[in-house]
């Protein structure tokens, strides 16, 4: 199982949160809508020109390239 | 600090929603009762408002905010039920005003209940609202909206066995189909009636975190009145600063001390506190979601929709197409703006012999053109508002937000401004009315006041004509130069509203792209007519006294524009004029340009062939004026004005660049309901304009 950050995963690519890092105010959006340590995430779209596609706790979640660089997954 | 503490008796037990009614029941021919719906973003929030309080809605603001407060009012019975629409939010933790209100509403003004919104085919993460709202202490409901939607993605749900497994009420709904509303609304009358203590029976989520008691301790001890102690508790361990600064303010100085010495690292407290909160959520729902067959696919359409190439195209396709839309939605309500225009000069001739020929032209010119404006935006708002509500509640807004976000971030607006200012080009208004897509005030506040800057039809027409007729073959290099300036323009007040407005606001886009969904058309129709409503209050009025007092300005003391009070006050401003070249002439257009773009054309041919016509607004529609347009007089009218091309250079980049008409004004006033942000508006375009016009006189000079 190798550390990654969730921007380095192909789309389709199933995931476990390992870690996210950030200030207080992106560590509060990001959990409440769905991000903590442990989730499952998926993948569904990784184009570079887009912000990233994934899906956890029942929801397609579009998230910005710069802000998913802060979590990292272990790949499933 | 924002918060204050209410004369409240003290919530104190966490229990204690259910054990004690805040008011005893007194018999009484009038009762009433406050109630607050919350729920996270895409739980259907607003439709319920819609379909709970119908029609029966006032928007005012929050107190010393600029945000929208939603309230209505429902009868059950002999019972008002005031029902208050809070932002929808994903948390209670005060990072934007949003969140701020809907907790300090909650704190401060203790509701009877709240009615916790989550939506049934996305439990796991809609429920994180119930977690965060549960220790507050309020009675709550919890309304399962979107059965529909959770039923066909093969969910079966048991809302009575979560019922019996947390003692929260529970009410199945599907709101956008009207379902399940009389059973809630059965269940929202029934609150503040008392119910055995023991119905309550889940445990709090966070309780099981190893500070909880001791924190919860030294809370109970020294308990600001009005709060609940559990909820400071789970606040303090998730690092939340505001509550943090209240209670070291609040508490002794050693009782404080010894808090924080237990008190996790605020990062490190708030994924604990989250990750609890969605365990919590996770015992429960197993209880609640009885099987569940369905598997994540997306289907093809989205998979275009949300691609690099194909989606923008499809955006922009639909863009289009709302447009249109827009347009068919408004031809009802405009009728009777077109109405007033081709009223105005039967009723004119009409009334003349009976009544002083200036009043007649003041009814037919100056009121009526006034009323028929005013009619046909109003028209425009109740159709770019029904379009907004059918993007936003199908699902395809996100979709839309998600192509365009990376673009639009380039000036710090999110992708959801791609609406508002792709429909600015057409007209102004339409994008100021747009700007409503976007959920958080900051951001709107930022989508609106760049809006204006975009182009209007009406504005492509005016300077298209002045360009053909002094620069002749040149044009498109003034019009590449406008185009390049409006990109600096763009990008330079965009870099002072992220300065300035969106101050700590940059993070990035992280948003839920919810399922797509039928909207419900009388949930559309209550939101446009909302929509006509404010503006109708706000600006309706505003515009039809503006353009009396033009007529007015135009008509008297002479009966023509030349010697008109207007013309003098454009005599007076030549010394200004002057030093760009202008002539009084210019001067007036100028000013004209600033109440609407479309009148302009008409004033500049009755100024420059003196006709005695003051019927401006109606000019611009006529089809003879524009015969007389194309005939090349005007133009030889306008370049034996003397004007030279630097003059005239700086007219166009004054006119282009100046203001959003009063119509946009108006808009922007009913949209923010502050007088500060449209004054600061106007004097923020009105002083560019002038710099525009100055510096393209100056290059004029040496270009020419």
């Amino acid at each position: 199982m190798k550390t990654k950050k969730l921007t380095q995963l192909a789309s389709g690519t199933s995931s476990r949160i390992a870690q996210i890092r950030g200030g207080h105010r992106f560590l509060s959006r990001a959990t409440s809508i769905g991000f903590t340590v442990g989730t499952k995430v998926l993948v569904l779209q990784n184009y570079r020109s887009l912000p990233l596609l994934v899906y956890l706790r029942n929801t397609q979640v579009a998230i910005d390239r710069n802000e998913a660089e802060k979590i990292d997954v272990d790949e499933l | 600090m924002s918060m204050n503490y209410k004369e409240a008796p003290p919530v104190n037990s966490p229990n204690s929603c259910c054990e004690s009614p805040k008011q005893e029941f007194t018999p009484s021919v009038h009762r009433s009762k406050t109630i607050a719906l919350v729920g996270q973003p895409n739980t259907g929030k607003s439709t319920l408002f819609n379909m709970l309080t119908g029609g029966n809605q006032h928007v005012g603001n929050w107190p010393g905010k600029t945000v929208e407060k939603k309230e209505g009012k429902v009868s059950v019975g002999d019972e008002t039920i005031h029902v208050y629409d809070l932002p929808g939010t994903y948390s209670l933790t005060a990072n934007s005003l949003e969140e701020t209100i809907t907790r300090d509403f909650l704190i401060k003004e203790q509701p009877d209940a709240v009615v916790v919104v989550v939506d049934a085919g996305q439990l796991e993460r809609s429920m994180y609202m119930i977690a965060e709202v549960a220790p507050l202490g309020i009675q709550m409901i919890v309304a399962l909206n979107k059965m529909d939607l959770a039923a066909n993605q093969g969910y079966k749900i048991d809302s009575d066995a979560f019922e019996r497994m947390t003692g929260l009420v529970t009410i199945p709904i599907t709101a956008s189909r009207n379902k399940g509303i009389p059973e809630l609304l059965k269940a929202i009358a029934k609150t503040g009636i008392a119910e055995s203590p023991e119905s309550l029976s889940m445990a709090l989520p966070g309780a099981d975190l190893p500070q909880y008691d001791s924190v919860l301790k030294s809370v109970r001890n020294n308990l600001p009145p009005g709060y609940s102690a559990p909820w400071l508790t789970i606040k303090l361990l998730e690092g939340d600063t505001e509550v943090a600064s209240m209670m070291a303010e609040h508490l002794p100085r050693d009782s404080w001390a010894e808090i924080k010495s237990i008190l996790p690292p605020v990062d490190e407290g708030q994924m604990t506190v989250a990750k609890t909160r969605y365990d919590w959520i996770r015992k429960y729902l197993s209880g609640l979601v009885v099987s569940k067959s369905f598997r994540f696919k997306r289907n093809r359409f989205d998979v275009a929709a949300t691609h690099p190439v194909w989606g923008k195209l499809i955006g922009l396709g639909v863009l289009f197409f709302g447009i249109v839309a827009a347009y068919l939605v408004s031809i009802p309500l405009m009728i009777p703006g077109l109405a007033a225009f081709f009223l105005a000069n039967p009723l004119q001739q009409a009334l003349t012999g009976i009544i002083p020929t200036s009043i007649c032209n003041l009814i037919g010119d100056g009121l009526m053109g006034g009323l028929s404006i005013s009619l046909i935006i109003l028209g425009f708002i109740g159709g770019v508002s029904t379009v907004l509500g059918f993007l936003e509640n199908s699902g395809y807004l996100a979709r839309l937000a998600y192509c365009f976000d990376p673009f639009m971030g380039r000036i710090g607006l999110h992708g959801k401004s791609i609406m508002p200012l792709i429909m600015g080009f057409v007209c102004n208004i339409l994008g100021v009315a747009a700007s409503r897509v976007i959920d958080t005030w900051k951001q709107r506040l930022a989508t609106l006041a760049i809006a204006p800057i975009i182009p209007c039809k009406g504005l492509f027409i005016l300077v298209s004509v002045i360009i053909a007729v002094f620069f002749g073959a040149q044009a498109p290099i003034i019009f590449f130069s406008l185009a390049l300036v409006t990109i600096v323009y763009l990008s330079v007040t965009s870099l002072i509203l992220q300065k300035h407005i969106l101050k700590g606001d940059s993070s990035g886009l992280i948003m839920e792209l919810p399922p797509y969904h039928m909207p419900n058309w009388r949930n559309i129709r209550i939101f446009a007519t909302l929509r006509m409503k404010i503006f109708y209050r706000r600006g309706f009025w505003f515009i039809v006294a503006t353009c009396v007092i033009v007529w007015f300005g135009i008509y008297f003391p002479g009966g023509s524009i030349d010697n008109s009070y207007l013309a003098r006050f454009g005599k007076k401003l030549e010394f200004f004029g002057q030093v760009v070249g202008w002539d009084w002439r210019f001067c007036i257009i100028f000013i004209i340009a600033v109440f609407s773009k479309e009148a302009t054309l008409g004033a500049m041919a009755v100024i420059f062939s003196a006709t005695v016509n003051t019927d401006l607004f109606g000019m611009a529609m006529d089809q003879d004026f524009q015969a007389y347009l194309r005939s090349g007089d005007f133009g030889s009218f306008l370049a034996n004005t003397g004007l030279s091309k630097a003059s005239a250079l700086s007219f166009v980049f004054a006119v282009f660049f100046s203001l959003p008409c009063v119509a946009t004004l108006a808009a922007i006033f009913a949209e923010t309901r502050s007088l500060i942000i449209t004054t600061g508006a106007f004097l923020y375009y009105f002083s560019v304009s002038i710099i525009m016009g100055g510096l393209a006189y100056l290059v004029g000079l040496m270009v020419f």
